[in-house]
């Protein structure tokens, strides 16, 4: 058995023995986390975590309904929620609060839930296939695919569809690319995997400059500029309705696979003699989270971070077990979107692009992180 | 290592055998300056920055630095635009004299877009470039100028911040190029516009003036200052612009949300994007936006230039009568097919015909103009 990536998840391997019922041992280089460490987290209870966080998604996303920069009581967003129309109200009045509410309001809402949610999932698989906890959704070069579609449907100004429809386009390709890259080589390796993704990467960086470059510098630069900040503001129904559904997939199909990710973190060798079909696993695993994470792009633009950092917080609460930690990281992501989210357009006037609230929100965060990640991620 | 480089060349330039050769090398260039229309003489001219610059007497092949001097030209002398700064918009064509030659693309001098590439640029062969004196700008004069001083041709800047800066710029441009009687016609033109527009709608108390919302990108949720210079036209035709403050950047295009935009309760839509103009009318978050709820979406006319903005130029001359005779019929009322028959034909040198100004005016997809 050979394991290309340098970085590996020492931390990983005794947890799964655990699991699985065999001495730590087994791990050539498990030599952290100390015994103190790993018994906290092999003790720590996942499945209280994971109920805490799916009590405190419904929670944090009435709160979000609730705020904006319309100022409406929370009684009222309630009271609209539940369809009880208040009967002081005008008509007016009315129409207003079910516009806000169901028209502007819920979709944000519930695509930064979303896309949160599939960030963070996609970048926890990732993390998982790769054996690398520096991995995130960016590593296929899918991120960059789409942004560069989105650009080119920006540039052809036909209108939103057309954007999201060559944003999945082009997230789709960058992964075939990056495939096709490591597969051209014949070896079937991560590190193949890996470098044909830094070059699809490249690829549709490039690309996505000369897209910039080519643009009309008064009015279609300024909105390619903005669309790769990411922004939560253009979201509407529409759009949700017909986007959520393969992005719920993708989550979920990640969270059913977190079981065999378990085994596939226990070197290929391992997982096949456990009857898991190595490559079967990981072909689906990078599916999903090349579908949820180029959807991503496609309704909001790039947003960077929550794929990296949310998995790392998720591992902190549950361990590194995957089918807790995927789930988790899902469900922690969607609060950390909607959390950012709502300070992206609480700060003025004017929307701070949602893109730089995870990036400079999630720095300190990160390091936070990184103090107690070694428990999770010895090296 | 870019330094490196930079230093061995300078090290190079400055040997004495170097210098000859380079000399040497212009002069093997003279032949070329030759097959320009007409060899003139230098005379020395006051640009508008107060610079003192040497043109050649008349510019025969005068290059507009950034997009609203282009414009300035193709209005001036459509013949002696050579290149572009960035492709024309689709359909624009249509309402210019046919060039001569297709038009090549060698961007612009302004910081942001296509660079300009010297090779490309002296193979057009210009005798002067046209810079935009602008205060916002992203270069200074010196970054302008850098692409135009490696190929030795002079720089002239003019002043186009605000409208009232173009007619100036007309006849300042117009002397440079020999065309002094057709730059008067449009400097007088826009003098004429501005004024009837201003004397209609000065009377406006704040209170009354329609509130409006600029809607720029391709969501609608893009916007400008008050007292931005992509606003100037929203300003002058007497309406309120509900995006009140200061611009932090040339670009603009600053986000807000949907919920800020039913707090401002703009009673008009200004929208620049086509496909939104027709989109919003039927998206139900905007439903509740008071000018939505009315109907009163105006898409701005962007052939062959932007009535409004992006390039600010002089088309604001018949913009600013458009928006005001949209929004204040009975102050400034307007036949607005004659007026703007007569002002392409005066700027462009082409009559359009009945069925182009309604395309222009969007009056087959909008339905009725507010």
């Amino acid at each position: 058995m050979s394991r290309p990536i340098p970085l590996r998840a020492s931390a990983l391997s005794p947890g799964l023995a655990a699991a699985a019922g065999r001495p730590a041992r087994t791990a050539p280089t498990a030599t952290r986390p100390p015994v103190a460490d790993r018994g906290r987290v092999a003790e720590s209870h996942p499945f209280g975590w994971l109920l805490a966080l799916a009590l405190l998604l419904p929670v944090a996303m009435l709160l979000s309904l609730s705020y904006g920069r319309f100022p409406l009581t929370p009684g009222e967003v309630a009271a609209t929620l539940m369809g009880l129309a208040d009967p002081d109200a005008g008509p007016a009045r009315a129409g207003l609060l079910q516009s806000l509410v169901y028209e502007i309001r819920l979709p944000r809402v519930l695509a930064a839930a979303l896309i949160g949610a599939a960030l963070a999932a996609s970048g926890t698989a990732y993390q998982a296939v790769f054996v690398n906890p520096l991995v995130s959704p960016g590593i296929l070069g899918v991120l960059a695919g789409a942004s560069c579609g989105a650009a080119l449907g920006l540039l052809a100004g036909q209108g939103w569809w057309l954007v999201q429809l060559l944003s999945i386009g082009g997230g789709l390709a960058a992964m075939l690319v990056g495939i096709g890259i490591g597969r051209l080589f014949g070896v079937q390796s991560l590190v193949m995997l890996v470098l044909g993704g830094i070059f699809s990467g490249a690829l549709f960086s490039a690309l996505l400059s000369l897209v910039k470059y080519l643009a009309d510098p008064y009015e279609q630069l300024p909105a390619i500029v903005y669309w790769l900040m990411g922004s939560l503001g253009q979201v509407d129904g529409a759009t949700l309705w017909r986007l959520a559904p393969p992005m719920l997939a993708g989550i979920l199909g990640l969270a059913v696979l977190g079981r065999a990710l378990d085994a596939l973190a226990m070197g290929d060798d391992a997982a096949r003699s456990l009857g898991v079909p190595v490559r079967a696993v990981r072909g689906m695993v990078i599916g999903c989270a090349t579908v949820a994470s180029a959807l991503t792009v496609a309704i909001a633009g790039t947003i960077g971070w929550v794929g990296l950092l949310v998995p790392h917080m998720a591992r902190l609460l549950v361990g590194p077990l995957n089918r807790y930690l995927v789930p988790a990281s899902a469900l922690l992501g969607a609060v950390f979107l909607l959390a950012a989210d709502a300070l992206a357009r609480g700060l003025g006037d004017t929307e701070l692009p949602i893109g730089i609230v995870t990036e400079l929100v999630g720095l300190p965060i990160f390091l936070l992180v990184l103090r107690n990640v070694r428990r999770g991620w010895g090296s | 290592m870019h330094l490196v480089l930079h230093q061995a060349l300078g090290g190079l330039r400055s040997h004495p055998a170097v210098r000859r050769l380079g000399v040497a090398g212009l002069l093997c260039l003279l032949p070329l300056w030759g097959l320009g229309p007409g060899t003139s003489q230098a005379r020395e001219v006051q640009d508008m920055a107060g610079r003192t610059v040497a043109v050649p007497d008349p510019v025969a092949r005068p290059f507009g630095a950034a997009p609203p001097l282009t414009a300035l030209l193709l209005a001036l002398a459509p013949d002696l635009v050579h290149a572009l700064n960035m492709p024309l918009a689709p359909g624009a064509l249509d309402y210019l004299p046919p060039p001569a030659a297709p038009l090549p693309v060698l961007g612009s001098a302004m910081g942001h877009g296509r660079q300009i590439n010297p090779e490309a640029l002296l193979a057009v062969r210009p005798d002067l470039a046209l810079a935009w004196l602008n205060a916002a700008s992203d270069l200074d004069q010196a970054g302008i100028e850098a692409p135009f001083r490696k190929i030795g041709v002079p720089v002239f800047f003019l002043k186009l911040d605000t409208l009232e800066d173009w007619p100036a710029a007309f006849e300042t441009a117009g002397r440079l190029l020999g065309r002094e009687a057709r730059a008067q016609a449009l400097a007088d033109y826009i003098r004429a516009a501005q004024a009837r527009v201003t004397a209609a709608v000065s009377g406006i108390a704040s209170a009354q003036q329609v509130r409006v919302y600029y809607a720029e990108g391709p969501d609608g949720l893009a916007t400008d200052c008050n007292t931005s210079f992509h606003t100037e036209a929203i300003a002058l035709a007497g309406a309120y612009n509900v995006y009140r403050c200061t611009a932090k950047t040339m670009v603009g295009q600053e986000r807000v949300s949907l919920e800020q935009v039913l707090l401002w309760q703009p009673q008009v839509l200004l929208v620049q994007d086509p496909v939104f103009a027709r989109t919003v009318r039927h998206d139900p978050r905007w439903a509740q936006v008071p000018a939505v709820a009315a109907g009163r979406v105006i898409a701005i006319p962007r052939l062959p230039l932007n009535w409004i903005d992006r390039p600010p130029s002089f088309m604001r001359a018949l913009g600013i009568q458009w928006l005001a005779n949209a929004l204040y019929p009975e102050r400034l009322p307007l036949d607005l097919e004659a007026e703007t028959r007569r002002f392409y034909t005066l700027f462009f040198g082409v009559e359009p015909t009945q069925a182009q100004v309604a395309a222009l005016l969007h009056v087959d997809s909008a339905g009725t103009a507010p």
